[in-house]
């Protein structure tokens, strides 16, 4: 294909705006799909992500489309995963396009994901195309949007389209608008080798399977070719584009999206954001915006049921096929048992690798309080980093902790800017200003650490404005913060499980809580149980459950033994399921229970 | 040891708040269709047994002494003549307060019944109106009496505590009375089970249930006075005077064998527990019907009949031998030192010599210590 014809664009949108309609609309109007294959929101084909009207991995594919001036182009659509937590991702899913529609609801307007969504885009160079979806709703406001997009983007109000993707209305416009309007690629298929892998997925028989864009030389099969971070040279095997499945071509050329596969046999070997080039060219540059993705939540994930260790070890290691940027080691809980610590790009990474690990491999999960990773000055002038908190060294070994923070967006009704502004104190933010989006709304700018947005606080945010603020943040840097381990000990035996590092303000009222919880959660034992919260050596809170005195049958009646006997092995069952921490029982929903207390 | 034979009688004239025992209301007494289906129950269980000599029959409820003497006359009978007695039987019946006087006792007495079980439950009147008892404190008291003049000279009595709103005087009056006129008391704590009226009275808020503070603090004042009267505490829940342990229950706690007749009764034979219909008018069709009346069976793997002497042997003031646990089941508790330990220094049990005893504080929370060296066992 002439290199003049291709379009190479992507879709950003806040949740629910209506992006993976829009596509399936594309798909539809230019015959990629005939509408009798047509599956609602055909991108997205994780039964998870249609359930959550988002997208989790990036899809690509390449639509061919006759245009009003006659001719044929190449449009190809890198769709983006749509969360914050996935921003590294997304960036490099721009990287690889020369312009992205950018999809407001009529009736939503402008959220915090569009402006995140914005910024990415116009880093990346792109050409934006505003659209307007959801014009046919009873509640659209066309004009108040199309200012709120003038006030994002400057002076487009001419450029803005507006279109209802679920009727249909405006859709051609659309296609006509990027053909017109997004420049082709650039590039010299003749100049050395350099193509950016932006997503890559895993096939059992062929491994990994990278998704690129070429921006220089070009690509087929039989090649020697190097990663650029990693240094490995593959041969690659097979070349060719995304129809609605993998189609072979004998080559990609500058300025086109394709796959690549090349013998990579794990998916961490071929990292999104990496360059591909010829194994020969020892001086070649790499594309830029690359960097190793590192977790930044972590959780301790444990099967309910013991025996099920090995299921989840498999299960992770499945998930893992598909998924770089899902770390995973094992750890031992003396509370919990056997499990995994884990580390997740965000919150929803977490919550969805949860989600999928309970539903497609059938487990039950406990989960530990999600932490982050701590930089930790120790006394000796030496520094570890820690995201479990049970390996925080003792106190008197530590210099200083530094803790990770995000700056985030909230943008909310004014009514609600007060309680935003209260919950963003509580959590230990600062505030870095703010903005208005509309004559209604704002968007306030502030400081967190993203321990304190890990539980609860998107929910929060949410009930607060009763849905109608929205949240967005990426990862600024790490800051020193007075935070000290809290332990949870029960007859003098630390609960490792739920030892967290929280700000020494907080110490207090979460000490309190948990143990006051225990002390509800915990049945009576044969002997005084006394739970305590400690700082170090220094108890900051303590409460008792008294022993046991009467839990007596008076009798097998009339010789009922039978009766007796499995009510014991029924209790007998139940005791065997709690997990113990020295003599004590603990029933596993106090674990449960405990770790879904809000702080 | 010697089997049993249980025979249930499942009427009562009325049903107390607290029961979830298997029993009807029944105001013209025991249907005759019943005694009948005893009858024929006994013939037909019979020939499985014909090899065993009883040391025990007895009659249980509901109210048993809602039988005439001469319906209960015509199933001893049949007992003696299909199933072999020991001379020295023990024949015991439970009996209601309201639903004897001294004719009837004499009467009992002549047929060969040779153990009352008095169910008093309380001799303060509130703890009886509570209860929804029929009988009045001087009735129970005269029923003791009149069991005495009757020629028991085996007469155990019922009481029951953590009854809402029971007071320790009325307890202490209550064993002060009896005390001296039984050789045997059962002490049951009352349990709030569900499907009875007083668990109805609880959740609606009317009633409080005794704190558990408070019933053992009863509960030990009531061992105190027993043992000060010279009975022994050789199970749980009974007290005897040397030589009047109650043999039937015995045959319960050590695994021995019992023919259980009538409606629900339970039945252990050859490693087999079976059950039989619970339901008076099922079990009466059945039996008369010509058909099995047994409504539940199982048979004992080794873990569960292990379960179950560890379950059963520590209830007794004999405790659990667990020499004979490790013969015969190759299960050795001692193996779980850590637990024993803790359990000894909490006071709770106490090992002698080749056997395990509950303490009286253990015997308190029973179920629970039971629970966990089980679990244990379960683990390991």
């Amino acid at each position: 294909m002439d290199r003049e014809s291709i379009r190479n664009f992507c879709i950003i949108a806040h949740i629910d705006h209506g992006k993976s309609t829009l596509a399936d609309r594309l798909l539809e109007l230019t015959g990629a799909i005939r509408p009798r294959d047509m599956r609602e929101q055909v991108l997205d084909n994780m039964p998870l992500e249609r359930e959550r009207g988002i997208t989790i991995k990036s899809h690509a594919i390449t639509m061919d489309y006759r245009a009003a001036d006659g001719r044929t182009y190449e449009l190809n659509l890198i769709d983006t995963p749509g969360h914050v937590d996935f921003n590294y991702e997304v960036s490099r899913s721009l990287a690889a396009c020369e312009g992205a529609l950018l999809i407001v609801d009529a009736s939503q307007g402008v959220e915090a994901q569009t402006v995140s969504n914005v910024y990415l885009a116009i880093e990346s160079d792109l050409e934006i195309i505003p659209v307007i979806n959801k014009i046919d709703m009873k509640a659209a406001r066309v004009d108040e949007v199309r200012a709120q997009i003038c006030d994002l983007l400057g002076d487009v109000d001419h450029e803005i389209l507006e279109v209802s993707a679920k009727e249909g209305i405006g859709t051609e416009a659309v296609l006509e608008a990027m053909v017109a309007r997004i420049p082709p690629p650039r590039g010299d298929s003749k100049r050395p080798l350099r193509a950016l892998i932006f997503d890559s997925a895993f096939d059992q028989y062929r491994g990994a399977v990278a998704y690129v864009r070429v921006f220089e030389g070009s690509l087929r099969a039989g090649m020697q070719v190097r990663l650029h971070s990693t240094g490995k040279v593959y041969e690659v095997m097979e070349v060719g584009v995304f129809q609605l499945r993998m189609m072979p071509r004998d080559e990609l050329f500058a300025g086109e999206v394709g796959y690549m596969v090349a013998g990579i046999k794990e998916i961490t070997d071929a990292n999104v954001g990496d360059t591909v080039v010829e194994a020969a060219d020892l001086d070649a540059v790499a594309l830029p915006g690359y960097r190793t993705v590192k977790p930044m939540v972590y959780s301790g994930l444990y099967p309910t049921d013991g025996e099920n260790f090995e299921i989840l070890r498999d299960a992770l290691a499945k998930l893992r096929l598909n998924d770089a940027s899902l770390t995973y080691e094992p750890e031992t809980s003396q509370a919990l048992g056997f499990g995994f610590r884990c580390g997740f790009l965000g919150l929803l990474h977490m919550e969805i690798v949860q989600e999928r690990l309970e539903r497609e491999y059938d487990l039950n999960l406990i989960a530990t309080v999600p932490s982050v990773r701590y930089k930790v000055a120790l006394t000796d002038g030496t520094a570890v980093e820690i995201e479990n908190p049970s390996s925080l060294p003792d106190q008197r070994l530590v210099e200083g902790i530094e803790e990770p923070c995000v700056t985030a967006q909230v943008v909310t009704p004014l009514e609600y800017m007060d309680s935003v502004m209260r919950l963003v104190k509580e959590r230990r933010g600062t505030y870095k200003g703010s903005e208005m989006i509309d004559s209604r709304r704002t968007m306030i700018t502030c400081e967190l650490p993203l321990a304190e947005i890990l539980v609860d606080f998107h929910d929060r945010i949410k009930s607060l404005s009763r849905g109608y603020a929205s949240f967005d943040y990426d990862f600024s840097g790490y800051r020193a913060a007075d935070l000290i381990r809290l332990d949870i000990l029960v007859n003098e035996e630390q609960v490792d499980a739920l030892s967290v590092i929280v700000h020494r303000d907080k110490a207090y009222r979460w000490g309190r809580e948990i143990v006051a919880n225990l002390k509800e959660l915990i049945p009576r034992q044969l002997f005084q149980v006394v739970i305590q919260a400690a700082i170090g050596s220094r108890v900051i809170s303590r409460e008792t459950i008294s022993a046991l005195r009467k839990n007596v049958t008076a009798k097998c009646y009339g010789g009922d033994i039978t009766r007796k006997r499995k009510l014991l092995e029924r209790q007998r069952e139940g005791k065997r399921r709690m997990k113990s921490v020295g003599r004590v029982a603990i029933p596993q929903e106090a674990f449960l229970h405990l770790l879904k207390v809000d702080r | 040891m010697s089997p049993g034979v249980y025979i249930h009688i499942p009427y009562c004239s009325r049903k107390c708040v607290y029961c979830s025992f298997n029993s009807v209301g029944a105001a013209g007494g025991v249907p005759a269709a019943y005694v009948e289906a005893l009858i024929r129950d006994l013939e037909a269980s019979a020939p499985g047994w014909d090899r065993a000599e009883f040391g025990s029959v007895y009659l249980g409820g509901g109210t048993p002494s809602l039988l005439e003497p001469e319906a209960l006359d015509r199933v001893l009978r049949q007992a003696r003549s299909r199933l072999a007695l020991a001379a020295d039987v023990e024949i015991t019946l439970e009996a209601n307060p309201s639903s004897i006087d001294l004719p009837k006792l004499e009467a009992y007495r002549d047929i060969g019944v040779n153990r009352l079980s008095v169910g008093l439950q309380s001799l303060d009147q509130r703890d009886l109106r509570f209860l929804g008892r029929l009988h009045s404190p001087g009735r129970a008291v005269r029923a003791l009496d009149e069991a005495r003049a009757a020629g028991f000279e085996n007469i155990s009595a019922d009481i029951m505590i953590g009854i809402p709103g029971q007071c320790a005087r009325g307890v202490e009056a209550t064993l002060a009375e009896i005390g001296p006129r039984v050789t045997h008391v059962s002490c049951y704590l009352l349990s709030v089970e569900v499907g009875t009226p007083l668990r109805a009275m609880v959740d609606r808020g009317e009633v409080e249930e005794a704190g558990d503070e408070e019933a053992v603090g009863l509960l030990e004042k009531v061992a105190l006075a027993l043992d000060r009267e010279g009975m022994e505490r050789y199970e749980i829940s009974n007290w005897a005077r040397p030589g009047f342990e109650c043999r039937h229950n015995k045959v319960y706690w050590r695994r021995g064998e019992y023919l259980g007749l009538g409606a629900g009764a339970s039945s252990f034979r050859g490693g087999m527990r079976s059950r039989r219909l619970a339901r008076p008018d099922e079990y009466v069709n059945a039996v008369l019907g010509g058909s099995d009346p047994v409504s539940f069976r199982e048979t004992l793997g080794a873990d569960a009949a292990c379960g179950e002497e560890i379950m059963l042997g520590l209830r007794t003031a004999a405790g659990l031998d667990l020499e004979r646990l490790a013969e015969e089941y190759g299960c050795d508790l001692t193996a779980m030192g850590f637990l024993l330990e803790s359990l000894v220094e909490d006071g709770l049990i106490a090992r002698k010599g080749k056997t395990l005893q509950l303490t009286p504080k253990g015997m308190l929370v029973s179920d629970e210590v039971i629970c966990n060296i089980s679990a244990s066992l379960y683990a390991s």
